[in-house]
């Protein structure tokens, strides 16, 4: 890190200051992210129009507010240098474990998970801005500590991401939960854990899933919770309701052919004959109605952002900014593989919503914001 | 980044992220490209749903337009079965339904509601209907309360109506549901039949039902998965049927039927002759009108009759039997064309053809009539070898007009044997050939169902059927005696009314046979424009030169003009001058009934128009019954109803001829009876001649035309007697087989009752004698 000190620029060298934040704003990042952000309005609104002449629009609104309002955090994110976030990390943290608390007291149970806020009309889901405040949380830690990554920094920085995981299970949700699994593992990895610590670590977690739930640690009706979605996590064995779902995804997406049935015209999306399709399953609205092209589009938007985040990584003028973005990177590719790859039955079923494009506030809000971050540091990797 | 591990490591990242995206892009690929689903396959045809309606059937008119039969919305309540066997309380709600019904004042038993719902003749995927023809009231009452009345609905149905009740109903014919066997026959026609459809059971209803059936309307929803409509893909609307105009005329139809009902009412009051003689029951009959020159049918009656309106929405099947109970006369059948009856005496211009076509006959020829004939060629085997005219009557020398008129049997019994004789070189079956080209023994092929062959015997026939059933018959061979009783319309000669009136039809135009046709044209149903015109179908062509047909035509002339003639008495007071008629009685033996009373005849004479035949059963003589009906039904025919005199106000209480006072044609009137009009102004308004019967009205008719009730001498004087011919000893001529008939040789006026009267006082007196002696 050079500490070169500079005369405080004039004005106008500060036009000329090629060195500035706002003249490199990375627009092929912000760029991707808006148009999948588009592509998931349009979704959603030919998901959920329904067949009457006049179509709903109600969840498209919604979710157009909520793009604006993502779109104003990720500026503020993106503006606000990243290094300073490492400071607030505490905060984040703090506030983080708070609401994850309290949501498993004051928060709404919808379809058996304790995992909503009801703020009037609009919900927050707690677990979504938890998973950015983990990534800026661990990213200060390993960064600060990249020196000497010893075994007990490795058991602290497993204690960091463990209290929140573990409020999380206790909701439960499950698959926010694997999210935090593979930001923590991909941040370790990236920092410079040791591989056999990363093995044992993967190991112990396995074992220790089941030693838990084989014992008496946990209340029965928790540990029926988390059998309950280790159950729905595997869909051909499950029960008949999560197999009809990715049949009638997989079906679905069959459907699309190489063109598509076209926007608004999908039979299998227009008869609403797949379960959580604008949020979970949006994905099998692109796949049905924009075909094999469109679909391919998508997940070319999708690997150009990540690829593009990746490099970002690459080029972050620290080791937090790089760490910030394999976090940011690591949730978006995890959860695009996982929710894609369950709509075409390659991965279990596990309710994550697709980045930018499934319905819900929380989620977009948590996308735009990790955007942000990726941002920030593109933008500030000269100051 | 300060060292090489860790950009190391995130190179690494990038790697497993390429890895990830390539993993979804093959998926991708393979769910999308290689291994595609079309929508058939996920949705089969389940997709989308054609839903059909119905559009309104054709109506039937008759050929001046009058509407028989319209169609008219009915509301029907119904219970959708699914619904209802999935109630808690399924008995509850046909108490609530029956209270409802029967405070709207639909009288319905709850036992009624269940029968419905378990009768198998509704298609089960289909709402039963519980009561037709409910009020609107009671429509917008349920309608507004179907949560109280679950699985019940109420629609609004079109169905059948008909504004003339019974009449034509044979020809007519009904609808009703469409059965499996019917479904099944018309799985590939154009206009889609489905379970529960309406379809033509019987009459032009049924043979027309191509014609006359809507091609249904075709909805094509979009459902979803739980079959809920989200979206209408398209719509062909129903194409109605067309209209079937008849070749019927409504009024004369409804003059036919009525009076062919007054005529067996009449009969039935006749007194038996003897104690031991079969009842005169007089149940049923039929009158057959058609065009001479087209055999257009213009009248088809039968009796007894029915309401096809009975058949709306369903008939019961206690009903339905007892519509084809044989103890009932098979209200059912139509008689005019189903059933066969000996012809009797009005088969006698046939077997005169026939004799003269092969030379055995020529119009100079004469017979010497005795009153019996005796074979010539008579041995044991043969079975009986005298034949005799009805009582015995002696005609004395007969010539064939003369035979005709006064109805000799022994004339033809001695045609029947020449037949015999000269079979080695005219054929076994030189007669039956000589009358089957009139159409005898074949179907006519009028566009009906259920049309009856009729029956001519022949040696070879006969055999065939011993040789079928050996135990139903006594013998085998053909003896001289079938063909001399056939030559009178008896034994094995068997007819339709329908088939009569064509041979006459034949006989009248010249020798032309046409197919009966029944309709006329079809009609676009709203416009009225015409869309395919039925013309004429010639069968067959008959050879019936002047020098044979005339003498025949001039001896049915004579049977209603002669004084000798047999119908004689029974168009007295006709306008005959004006418009002659050609006729032949005919009374046919049925083994242990009453004679079947018959008469056959055309008009006018010497240009038919119309052939008009009347068959009674069980309702003895003919010049007594079947001859004044055709008179009647005469008197209504369009050129000879202006004509008729009003009947007295004072006159009948025995015969109803009251159908003579409306003459006035009124168009676009729906009203067809021509008994309608009860106002005395309806007869002033006659026309005081029709143009197309020039010279004015016989004498006889001018002056309130007497009927039968009316008192001998007082109106005309008694005709001198008369010998037509010089060889007649007998006076009193007699008709068919075993009956009495006499000419009107008796000053009184014509009728049956002035008859009955005569024929009471002789029978007091023992022997038939000769009235005029009595005068």
């Amino acid at each position: 890190m050079s500490l070169l000190v500079r005369p405080a620029p004039s004005v106008e060298s500060l036009r000329r200051d090629p060195g500035a934040p706002h003249r490199h704003l990375d627009w092929s990042v912000l760029g991707l992210s808006l148009g999948l952000a588009v592509v998931g309005l349009a979704t959603i609104f030919s998901a959920t129009k329904g067949s009457g002449p006049e179509p709903y629009t109600g969840m498209v609104a919604r979710q157009t507010m909520a793009l604006l309002l993502g779109l104003g955090v990720m500026g503020t994110l993106a503006f606000i240098d990243y290094r300073k976030l490492r400071e607030w990390a505490p905060i984040f943290y703090v506030g983080a474990l708070g609401l994850l608390a309290a949501v498993l007291v004051m928060g709404q149970n919808v379809k058996g998970a304790q995992a909503w806020f009801a703020l009037g009309a609009f919900q927050l889901q707690p677990s979504e801005p938890a998973k950015l405040a983990i990534i800026v949380v661990l990213s200060g830690y390993l960064s600060t500590h990249r020196a000497d990554l010893g075994f007990a920094r490795l058991v602290a920085a497993l204690g960091i991401a463990g209290v929140p995981m573990g409020l999380i299970l206790l909701q439960p949700d499950l698959g926010t939960m694997l999210v935090f699994v593979v930001v923590l593992l991909a941040l370790l990895g990236v920092a410079g854990v040791r591989a056999r610590y990363l093995v044992s670590l993967i190991l112990l977690g396995i074992i220790g899933t089941v030693v838990v739930l084989n014992s008496d640690l946990l209340a029965q009706y928790q540990r029926d919770r988390l059998l309950v979605f280790i159950e729905r996590s595997s869909d051909r064995d499950s029960g008949l309701a999560e197999s009809y779902n990715v049949d009638q995804s997989e079906t679905a997406i069959s459907l699309g052919g190489l063109t598509g049935r076209g926007w608004g015209k999908g039979p299998q999306t227009q008869e609403g004959r797949v379960p959580e399709q604008q949020t979970d399953f949006i994905f099998t609205v692109v796949g049905e109605e924009l075909g094999f092209i469109g679909a391919s589009v998508v997940l070319a938007m999708f690997l150009a952002l990540a690829l593009r985040i990746w490099r970002v990584a690459q080029l972050a003028k620290d080791d937090f900014g790089t760490l910030l973005c394999c976090g940011v990177l690591a949730m978006l590719v995890f959860q695009v593989f996982e929710n894609v790859g369950m709509s075409m039955r390659i991965m279990p079923v596990t309710g994550i919503p697709l980045p930018f494009l499934s319905y819900g506030g929380s989620s977009l809000l948590t996308s735009c914001a990790g955007v942000g971050l990726v941002l920030s540091v593109h933008m500030h990797r000269f100051r | 980044m300060s060292d090489e591990q860790p950009a190391l490591r995130v190179a690494l990242v990038g790697i497993v992220v390429v890895s990830l995206f390539a993993a979804l892009f093959a998926r991708l690929y393979y769910l999308q490209v290689l291994r595609t689903t079309t929508v058939e396959e996920v949705f089969g045809t389940a997709r989308f749903r054609d839903i059909s309606y119905q559009g309104p059937r054709g109506r039937i008119l008759d050929r001046n337009g009058h509407v028989l039969v319209d169609n008219r919305e009915s509301i029907v309540v119904t219970i959708d079965r699914r619904q209802f066997e999935a109630l808690d309380d399924p008995e509850g709600l046909q108490l609530r339904l029956a209270r409802a019904l029967n405070a709207a004042g639909f009288p319905t038993k709850v036992s009624d509601i269940a029968g419905r719902i378990q009768d198998p003749r509704y298609d089960p995927l289909k709402p039963v209907p519980i009561a037709e023809d409910v009020s609107s009231e009671l429509e917008s009452y349920l309608l507004e309360r179907l949560y109280e009345f679950p699985s019940v609905d109420v629609v609004r149905t079109e169905v059948r109506s008909y504004p003339h009740g019974t009449l034509a109903a044979h020809l007519l014919g009904y609808t009703g549901s469409i059965n499996s066997d019917e479904l099944e026959a018309r799985e590939k026609d154009p206009k889609n039949y489905e379970p529960g459809d309406e379809i033509g059971k019987a009459g032009v209803e049924r043979v027309f039902e191509s014609e006359l059936r809507a091609k249904p309307g075709v909805r094509t929803v979009e459902v979803d998965a739980t079959e809920r409509e989200i979206g209408t893909r398209s719509d062909i609307p129903a194409v109605p049927g067309a209209d079937l105009q008849l070749t019927i005329d409504g009024q004369l139809q409804k003059a036919a039927e009525t009076l062919l009902e007054d005529a067996l009412e009449q009969a039935r009051l006749q007194k038996k002759r003897r104690e031991s003689d079969p009842p005169l029951k007089a149940p049923a009959g039929a009158v057959v009108i058609l065009d001479a020159k087209t055999s257009e049918v213009l009248a088809l009656a039968s009796y007894p009759t029915y309401n096809p309106a009975e058949f709306i929405g369903g008939i019961s099947e206690y009903r339905y039997n007892e519509l084809n109970d044989p103890a009932a006369y098979q209200p059912f059948n139509d008689r005019a064309i189903a059933s066969r009856y000996a012809p009797g005496s009005t088969f006698k211009p046939f077997t005169a053809v026939a004799a003269m076509q092969r030379g055995l006959l020529s119009s100079g020829d004469v017979i010497m009539d005795n009153g019996s004939y005796e074979l010539q060629d008579c041995n044991a085997a043969s079975g009986s070898c005298v034949f005799s005219n009805a009582n015995n009557t002696k005609y004395g020398r007969v010539d064939l007009e003369r035979a005709l008129v006064v109805s000799s049997d022994v004339f033809f019994y001695r045609l029947g044997e020449a037949f015999y004789e000269q079979r080695g070189v005219l054929g076994e079956a030189a007669l039956q050939e000589g009358v089957r080209a009139f159409g005898f023994g074949t179907s006519t092929g009028i566009q009906l169902p259920g049309e009856d062959s009729g029956w001519v015997g022949d040696p070879a026939s006969l055999a065939a059927l011993v040789a079928e059933n050996p135990a139903a018959y006594e013998r085998s061979d053909w003896f001289t005696g079938d063909t001399v009783n056939m030559s009178i319309g008896q034994g094995e000669m068997q007819s339709t009314p329908l088939q009569l009136a064509n041979a006459y039809a034949a006989l009248a135009n010249g020798g032309t046979l046409h197919v009966p046709a029944i309709a006329k044209a079809l009609l676009n149903h709203g416009t009225g424009e015409v869309t395919r015109t039925y013309g004429p179908r010639q069968l067959a062509t008959v050879t019936v030169p002047p020098e044979l047909r005339d003498p025949i035509i001039a001896g049915l002339r004579g049977v209603v003009a002669d004084e000798d003639g047999t119908a004689y008495p029974a168009f007295r007071g006709f306008p005959l001058s004006a418009f002659p008629v050609a006729g032949k009685t005919g009374t046919a033996e049925v083994n242990n009934k009453a004679d079947t009373a018959l008469f056959a005849g055309f008009a006018p004479a010497d240009d038919p128009r119309y052939v008009v035949v009347a068959v009674m059963e069980e309702s003895g003589f003919a010049s007594e019954t079947a001859a004044p009906l055709v008179r009647r039904i005469m008197e209504q025919l369009p050129e000879v109803k202006p004509q008729i005199a009003p009947p007295p106000v004072t006159g009948s209480t025995t015969t109803t001829i009251v159908e003579t006072t409306e003459t006035t044609e009124t168009d676009g009137d729906e009203d067809l009876s021509p008994a309608a009009a009860e106002e005395p102004t309806a007869t002033s308004t006659a026309p005081p001649s029709a143009t197309t019967v020039a010279p004015p009205p016989e004498p006889t008719t001018a002056p309130p035309a007497p009927t039968s009730t009316v008192p001998p001498a007082t109106t005309t004087p008694e005709p001198a007697p008369t010998s037509v011919g010089t060889s007649s000893p007998a006076a009193a001529p007699q008709t068919e087989t075993g009956a009495l008939a006499l000419p009107a040789l008796v000053g009184v006026a014509s009728g049956a009752a002035a008859i009955r009267r005569r024929d009471r006082r002789r029978r007091r007196r023992g022997r038939s004698v000769s009235p005029r002696r009595l005068g």
